[in-house]
């Protein structure tokens, strides 16, 4: 059974919004790292819809590429929250704020 | 099945491979020699860099690439088409190697004395370089994607380098989520340029041909206006600027200046190459979006330094305001005004101005990373009293790379300025060059304030003496003595740049 291309467009923009919502309502530095993988799946999930409307294999490929990207950024998203809490002893993004003094 | 890897492409993009080679150089000797030292990490990163530089410039004799100075912009593609390789492209590839030897000059010795060097600094340097000439150079999304993160990831590690600075992580996790989103609404947008013409091809992108209203026709709209979004994030233009003053004020010094520079460098080669593949009546509500951008930059940028205590914070400001010039050449496309001659004279007069911005950019945050030599927070104008005493040659360089954003006639910023002003002029954006024009007047008071505060006698200039360390180490010396020579001079060549910039914008594409 097909499916129309619309729905997984709207899908995707619905689970792209969850994403946005994640980082800027979540307090906690590791729940936004999760928010933006959301942000970067849901464009996956794009990728494989048009790449199955279209027969054509590029937009998979691509899948692959951005989860090898996105394990990478959430390696180092990781390890900058580490370093962060070993100065501030919390990960909440609101006692983060040395800067703004 | 045929052969789909041929030596040609290898050789066609011989500067990145040269960078990837070395990083992987480093990392490999790291775990095979026992002792072994920054040094020699230092000296394998040079030569790659100086190899790049040189093959950038002058070609490889008898085959298909082509340098600056051997002619030919026609150039050829790699890869499937997946790298391109032209003459505009050498240029900014040239400009983004040239910046990066300056600034590894400068953070081999900030490093060391902040007992911060390590080899993988440089590994990281080369990945930086080779991400961002994939960046200009993709012909294909997926690749342009790919280098965009190859040359972004290195920078959120640098970022936070100094690890037990609050200040630093910080800036590293505000500068990790800006740019992830950034870059997730990018990818985005290419999802739905790939929806909207069935290919990631940038060539093969272009020639289709729309009706108005149909549905493609709207997700290609949708996606390439995400797409120059996500740049215009790195670019930092006033509607996604949040992150610039804490990132550039928490980050260590010399990374701000590979920051600034670098990246706004790749990011503005590759938007201004997008650009030119994008259907023409998407131009139109484009031009009004930058119009709008360019002037909330200009204006923001130029005000809010005023009320500005700390250094850093001033020029990370007045980076926004620069990116707001930046981005009026934006608005030039081959059939806007049936003429490609101003487009060729926008790309040149581009060319120019993020040259001159790159090398300023780079003298004053690597003059700032001396004077503050480990403090917790940034030099402050108070710090500057007595600078001239104290410390005359860091003094001058401050001075010159002030008046240079400021645009004082002699220095290059104001040849910068003089061609956007006058492409701007010649296309009829009155408004535009007055808005420019007066806000670049109301800048001048904050960066004349910097070299009146470095230069005029106060009596309380003891106040913070012992802070400020002479200006130390061979490599930083060339490389600053380099930088200034040519902000100061640059201004007198600044013609032959253009026109030499021009040959090669004829053909973007």
């Amino acid at each position: 059974m097909e499916i129309e291309i619309i729905r997984i467009i709207f899908l995707t923009v619905v689970l792209f919004s969850i994403g946005i919502l994640g980082v800027l309502t979540r307090r906690n530095i590791i729940v936004m790292i999760m928010s933006v993988e959301i942000m970067l799946n849901s464009v996956n999930l794009l990728f494989i819809a048009f790449s199955r409307y279209f027969q054509d294999l590029n937009g998979e490929v691509m899948v692959l590429f951005v989860m090898a990207i996105a394990a990478a950024e959430a390696a180092v998203g990781l390890a900058i929250v580490i370093a962060l809490h070993r100065n501030y002893h919390s990960i909440d993004i609101m006692d983060i704020k040395a800067l703004k003094e | 099945m045929e052969n789909i890897f041929k030596f040609q492409d290898l050789i066609l993009s011989a500067p990145q491979m040269i960078l990837i080679s070395g990083a992987l150089l480093i990392l490999l000797l790291q775990v095979i020699l026992p002792g072994f030292r920054k040094l020699l990490a230092f000296y394998i990163t040079l030569i790659s860099l100086f190899a790049s530089l040189y093959f950038v410039t002058f070609g490889i004799p008898g085959t298909a690439f082509y340098g600056l100075l051997s002619g030919n912009p026609e150039g050829g593609t790699a890869f499937q088409g997946n790298l391109r390789l032209n003459g505009y492209i050498q240029h900014y590839s040239f400009l983004i190697l040239l910046a990066l030897t300056i600034i590894l000059f400068f953070i081999k010795r900030v490093f060391a004395e902040q007992k911060l060097e390590l080899a993988e600094v440089y590994q990281f340097l080369l990945y930086i370089g080779a991400g961002s000439i994939f960046t200009v150079s993709a012909n294909d999304l997926m690749t342009m994607y790919i280098g965009l993160e190859l040359s972004s990831l290195p920078f959120f590690i640098l970022a936070a380098w100094d690890r037990g600075r609050a200040t630093a992580t910080e800036a590293a996790v505000k500068y990790f989520f800006l740019s992830t989103i950034g870059i997730a609404f990018m990818l985005l947008g290419i999802a739905l340029v790939y929806g909207g013409s069935g290919s990631t091809m940038l060539s093969e992108v272009f020639p289709v041909v729309f009706a108005e209203d149909s549905f493609s026709y709207k997700l290609l709209a949708a996606g390439w206006f995400l797409i120059i979004g996500g740049f215009l994030v790195k670019i930092a233009v006033v509607p996604f600027h949040g992150w610039v003053a804490d990132v550039y004020d928490g980050a260590p010094s010399v990374i701000t200046a590979a920051m600034a520079s670098i990246v706004k460098i790749s990011a503005v080669g590759a938007v201004f190459r997008i650009l030119q593949f994008m259907q023409p009546d998407m131009h139109m509500i484009l031009n009004t979006g930058i119009i709008i951008f360019a002037v909330a930059s200009m204006v923001y940028g130029n005000m809010a330094p005023l009320n500005q205590n700390n250094l850093k914070r001033v020029f990370a400001y007045s980076s926004i305001a620069h990116a707001g010039y930046i981005i009026t050449m934006f608005m030039f496309f081959p059939e806007s005004f049936k003429a490609i001659s101003l487009r060729t004279e926008a790309s040149s007069a581009l060319y120019f101005y993020i040259l001159t911005y790159a090398l300023t950019t780079i003298l004053a945050f690597a003059t700032i990373a001396y004077l503050e030599n480990g403090e917790e927070r940034g030099l402050t104008f108070d710090h500057l009293k007595g600078l001239s005493k104290k410390n005359p040659f860091a003094a001058f360089l401050l001075s010159v790379s002030a008046l240079s954003f400021a645009g004082i006639p002699p220095l290059a910023g104001f040849f910068g300025k003089l061609f956007l002003l006058k492409v701007l002029l010649s296309a009829g954006y009155y408004y535009l060059a007055v808005v420019m024009i007066v806000t670049s007047l109301v800048g001048v008071y904050f960066y004349i304030r910097i070299v009146f505060y470095a230069y005029w006698d106060f009596e309380d200039e003891n106040a913070t003496s012992g802070m400020l360390p002479p200006f130390r180490g061979i490599f930083a010396w060339s490389a600053a003595i380099v930088t200034a020579v040519l902000v100061l001079g640059l201004g007198f060549y600044s013609e032959s740049i253009f026109n030499f910039a021009r040959v090669a914008s004829e053909l973007i594409q």
